[in-house]
């Protein structure tokens, strides 16, 4: 089977619903799997496409904010969006606090959820994608010299060249050359960028 | 026989009335005594031979045994005292000394004490001469044994002395001397000193007459015997029996007293006759004439004055036995039972009292003349018993003592209760020949009894009755029964029509009253009109005694034909309403009766009091029916927030089902479009589902009961609370078993009570931290049925609460209203089953409820 490029998750214990909503999300193109508890959710395998979590308050076992609690500390990112039929302010707003993306009481407008599922997928494919650039950032960081490095910080503290020599007793050219190597292997256009790099890294310390 | 008490002396009466003077009356009688013995010795002496220096009779001894008699033994001393001057005196004309003198009076002291001293220890002091034995104990004692051993004594004391030489004649002379005495003079003075002048004067007229012809009659025959006395010794002196009959008539008619009096004139007429030489005993020497004459009175007197106790004694118990026959006779008038004698074979009644005519009715010749007449009067049903048990009881049969208790009519008609108990006397054969005994009226009493009976029947009856007309005929049958009468009838009051109509009838099997009991049906009364009528618009009771002749009596003629007359009739109050009437009526005429009537108002509001009470039951049933609604209104309220859930999750589905059904149109995909309408049916049904079971929850319906398959129940009542527990994370678990017998019970009634427990138990585990553990379980059992557990794992209950749990208003929930384990409770024991809790072992408490399976019901 081809990689889905989205995939909807729908935990509800009661058989109707899911049924229904994985109706709906087929029938408007998305892929869906749907699980009956919390715990089937947490066990499957996941694949790694923008998604997002349909997920009803109501469980049996594990309730559905205390799945959120569970995601939130294994660090699973998927955004959730919690439907329900019957909630009080308090979960609401205990369920928007710990992050989700929105709370749906049911019956809802079709409309609603699935604008809140493509508001998730869109979160959730841009966390991904800043997580993707975070991690080759660090690969590029691990592909540079520790020498390279401490040129790095201390280009990114804002020191010259001579300064940088001086700092490391070595000479200007090294530095210049390093410093090349530093700006090629980062990818950074300008200094500006790297200084931005680093800040990602974090590594824009100043001694 | 002998008398019993024995009288007191004359002086001891004497002395209890004037105790303060007994000095002033011991020298009376000393005086007395002085005189008397002077007197009587003066006497003596003149009616002495004047040759002869003995006397015939020497009264002097005859006033020492009386005074002796009559006074206490430490009195006497003084008597001799006083005796002994006047015998000095007197002797004195005889001559001699002193000494001389005073022999014989020691002689005579000694005599009459030995005779006092005699008759007071064998006979009574003074002797009674009316008894034959006192009488007979006097003679011997004083007239004869006294004088003789004193006579012998003072005899041979002569002799020896040698104041006289022939004993015989000395000794024979003073016995028969005193003897004479004894029997002539001393009676007379102890009687007269006894009864004195007083007892003369109780004499009536007619025997003052009597007594002047005897005293003529003896005169006249003395004196003519006086003159023609035959001369001549050893021929009968006419002198002798001539006065026999007057004597003999005195003894008979005035008793020992009035024969003493005159024998005392016979002896003195013959003794003057032979002082003057005439009479037979003049032939003879002078001593010999003495003894003679002494001899023919002993003879003359002694008989006598046996007959005269005889005839005095009978004559007493004459006396006696009439007072008895009069005390009998005047308690057999006052008593007013009847005390009765009969004789058995042949049967015949010897004594009724006089009680009889006013208990009976009927006069007591009636009874004498016809002894059956007894039987007859008993009341038909009561006879044969009664009979039977007499018949047996005279047989000798049961015990000697005979106790029953029957009714007899008296010739008004009316009836009265007898007590009878009897006492058989058997002869010698132990067989019975004469049967008394005493019957009471106990009508009263019976009456009382009877009412009591009927009040304390009436009053089980509506203790135990379920409903009013499963009642009312048993209180009419209960009335006629007890109280004896023939026909009970029940009417009720019909508001709207303003009239009373019959309801039902009771009469006693053997009474036929075909065409009243008709009539009574059809009838109506208006307020006065009629028995009933009457008793309506009174409020009161009424009595008819026959209503045959009663003007406003509307059913008389019928009544009159088919033989009924008495009535009553008392109404049924419900506070001041009369809400009916019953009224009786009896075959016999019978008088108003106000202790039956206040009875009967008794029972009139009882049964009043009686409707009120299953009024207040049905209004309670009522209103806890209303309640259970409530309450199950409540409880759902309660659970609005699981039952919005409940049903937006169908609808929830259907509104995604439909907008995939859209979505696939617009691709063009009927498939998975009719797939999609297909789940919006399904969804739509479910919704529909739940509204029903929540609208029948809320539904007022009256418990319909079927038979249940009580684990189906159960799940149902799970699926309804399931979201409920879904939410409070509480851990279900059903442990049913299999094989479960049917419940005939309402099924939405056991959804309450099953909804009612779970919810009570998601509460308890909400409120404490731990495990929140709930087990729901079925089983069979052969005793109780069917029995389900709702266990929860929260704070438990203590011992109090288990107590007061199932009380109404008793709530651990601060919005609680406490109804609900009430209501279950009567749910489930209207179910004819038991609900209890327990408290877990570990935590938490369980919840029991039991209901019958069909054997039980069977």
């Amino acid at each position: 089977m081809s990689e889905p490029d989205a995939m909807v998750f729908v935990v509800d214990d009661d058989a109707q619903t899911r049924d229904a909503l994985k109706n709906l999300m087929r029938s408007v193109g998305l892929q869906v799997e749907v699980f009956a508890s919390a715990q089937d959710f947490l066990r499957s395998k996941r694949p790694d496409v923008p998604a997002c979590l349909v997920l009803d308050v109501r469980l049996r076992g594990l309730s559905g904010l205390d799945l959120q609690k569970r995601m939130a500390e294994a660090k699973i990112e998927v955004p959730i969006i919690f439907i329900t039929g019957y909630g009080d302010i308090p979960m609401t707003v205990q369920a928007m606090k710990a992050g989700a993306v929105e709370f749906l009481t049911k019956p809802f407008r079709n409309q609603e959820l699935l604008d809140a599922i493509q508001q998730a997928l869109e979160r959730d494919r841009s966390t991904r994608e800043q997580r993707a650039k975070n991690e080759e950032l660090h690969t590029r960081y691990d592909s540079l010299t520790p020498r390279e490095r401490e040129v790095m910080t201390l280009v990114v503290a804002g020191l010259l060249n001579k300064q940088i020599a001086g700092e490391l007793r070595t000479s200007e050219t090294t530095v210049k050359n390093h410093r090349h190597q530093v700006m090629e292997k980062m990818g950074a256009d300008s200094v500006a960028e790297l200084v931005k790099m680093a800040y990602k890294l974090g590594i824009a310390t100043v001694k | 026989m002998r008398d019993p008490a024995p009288r007191q002396s004359g002086a001891e009466q004497i002395s209890r009335i004037r105790p303060s003077l007994p000095y002033a009356h011991t020298a009376l009688i000393a005086l007395l005594v002085c005189a008397g013995y002077y007197l009587g010795a003066e006497l003596a002496f003149m009616l002495r031979i004047p040759s002869t220096r003995s006397a015939i009779i020497w009264v002097p001894n005859a006033v020492l045994l009386a005074v002796l008699l009559l006074t206490p033994p430490r009195t006497w001393a003084i008597w001799f005292l006083a005796a002994l001057p006047a015998h000095l005196v007197a002797q004195s004309r005889d001559g001699g000394f002193v000494l001389v003198l005073l022999y014989p009076f020691f002689a005579n002291v000694a005599q009459v004490i030995i005779a006092a001293m005699g008759l007071r220890c064998l006979a009574a002091a003074p002797p009674r001469f009316n008894i034959l034995r006192d009488m007979t104990l006097f003679v011997l004692i004083a007239a004869i044994t006294a004088p003789a051993l004193i006579s012998f004594l003072a005899a041979w004391l002569f002799v020896s002395v040698g104041w006289e030489t022939d004993f015989w004649l000395v000794s024979r002379g003073r016995f028969l001397n005193n003897m004479t005495t004894g029997l002539t003079v001393a009676p007379l003075i102890l009687m007269a000193a006894e009864s004195g002048l007083a007892g003369l004067r109780r004499r009536r007229g007619q025997r003052y007459v009597e007594f002047a012809l005897l005293a003529v009659g003896l005169g006249g025959t003395l004196y003519l015997t006086h003159t023609w006395t035959t001369v001549g010794a050893g021929s009968i002196p006419l002198q002798l029996y001539a006065p026999l009959p007057f004597l003999l008539w005195a003894a008979v008619r005035f008793g020992p007293g009035g024969l003493c009096l005159f024998l005392l004139v016979v002896a003195a007429h013959a003794i003057s006759g032979t002082i003057s030489g005439r009479g037979p005993y003049v032939a003879q020497t002078p001593a010999e004439n003495v003894l003679t004459l002494q001899i023919s009175l002993a003879v003359l007197a002694i008989p006598l004055m046996f007959v005269a106790a005889l005839i005095g004694e009978r004559r007493k118990k004459e006396e006696a036995l009439r007072e008895s026959e009069e005390r009998f006779r005047w308690m057999g008038d006052a008593i007013p039972d009847v005390i009765w004698f009969t004789a058995l074979e042949p049967e015949k009644i010897l004594y009724v009292s006089p009680s009889f005519e006013r208990i009976w009715g009927l006069p007591v010749e009636d009874l004498y003349r016809n002894p059956r007449l007894w039987t007859e009067t008993i009341l038909p049903e009561d006879r044969d018993h009664v009979n039977k048990t007499f018949a047996r009881w005279i047989a000798g049969e049961k015990v000697n003592y005979h106790d029953i208790e029957y009714r007899i009519i008296q010739p008004n008609g009316a009836i009265r209760w007898i007590h009878e108990r009897g006492v058989l006397r058997l002869n010698d054969q132990g067989k019975p020949y004469l049967a008394s005994g005493i019957s009471t009226d106990i009508t009263e009493r019976k009456q009382a009894e009877q009412r009591l009976i009927v009040q304390h029947t009436v009053t089980q009856m509506l203790a135990t009755a379920a409903t009013l007309e499963e009642v009312t005929p048993k209180i009419l049958q209960a009335v006629c029964k007890c109280l004896v009468w023939d026909l009970g009838e029940l009417w009720c009051t019909d508001r709207a029509a303003g009239v009373l109509r019959w309801v039902e009838v009771w009469h006693k099997e053997s009474i036929e009253a075909p065409q009243f009991v008709a009539t009574s049906r059809d009838r109506t009364f208006m307020p006065g009109i009629g028995l009933p009528g009457r008793v309506w618009s009174s409020r009161e009771p009424a009595y008819i005694p026959d209503v045959v002749q009663d003007s406003n009596f509307r059913r008389a003629s019928i009544a009159a034909r088919e033989g009924l007359h008495a009535a009553f009739g008392f109404p049924i109050l419900l506070g001041s309403e009369v809400v009916g009437v019953m009224d009786f009526f009896s075959q016999d005429i019978r008088q108003p009766d106000q202790d039956l009537l206040d009875m009967m108002a008794t029972i009139g509001s009882q049964i009043g009091q009686f409707i009120e009470r299953k009024r207040a039951e049905e209004a309670f049933h009522t209103a806890q029916m209303e309640l259970a609604h409530v309450t199950r209104v409540a409880t759902l309220g309660e659970m609005t927030a699981s039952i919005a859930h409940e049903i937006n999750q169908p609808l929830g589905a259907f509104v995604n089902n439909a907008g995939a059904c859209l979505s696939w149109l617009d691709a063009e995909n009927l498939e998975e479009a009719r797939n999609s309408v297909a789940l919006m049916m399904d969804d739509a049904q479910r919704a529909s589902e739940i509204i029903t079971r929540i609208r029948a929850l809320v539904k007022k319906a009256p418990p319909q009961k079927d038979w249940l398959e009580i684990n189906q129940t159960i799940r149902e009542v799970i699926a309804l609370a399931q979201s409920e527990v879904q939410r409070n994370h509480i851990a279900l678990e059903t442990q049913l078993s299999d094989d479960m017998p049917l419940v005939f019970a309402d099924r939405i009634q056991l959804q309450q009570v099953m909804l009612n427990l779970m919810m009570n138990a998601i509460e308890a585990m909400i409120q404490v931290t731990g495990p929140r553990e709930l087990l729901i379980s079925s089983e069979a059992d052969d005793s109780k049925g069917v029995v389900v557990v709702v266990r929860d794992s929260g704070p438990g209950l203590d011992s109090k609460s288990l107590e007061r749990l199932f009380e109404p208003f008793y709530t651990t929930k601060p919005q609680g209203m406490g109804m609900g384990l009430a209501i279950c409770r009567s749910i489930v024991q209207a179910h004819g089953g038991r609900l209890w809790a327990t408290t877990n072992r570990d935590r938490g408490a369980s919840f029991h409820f039991s209901l019958p399976t069909g054997e039980e019901l069977a």
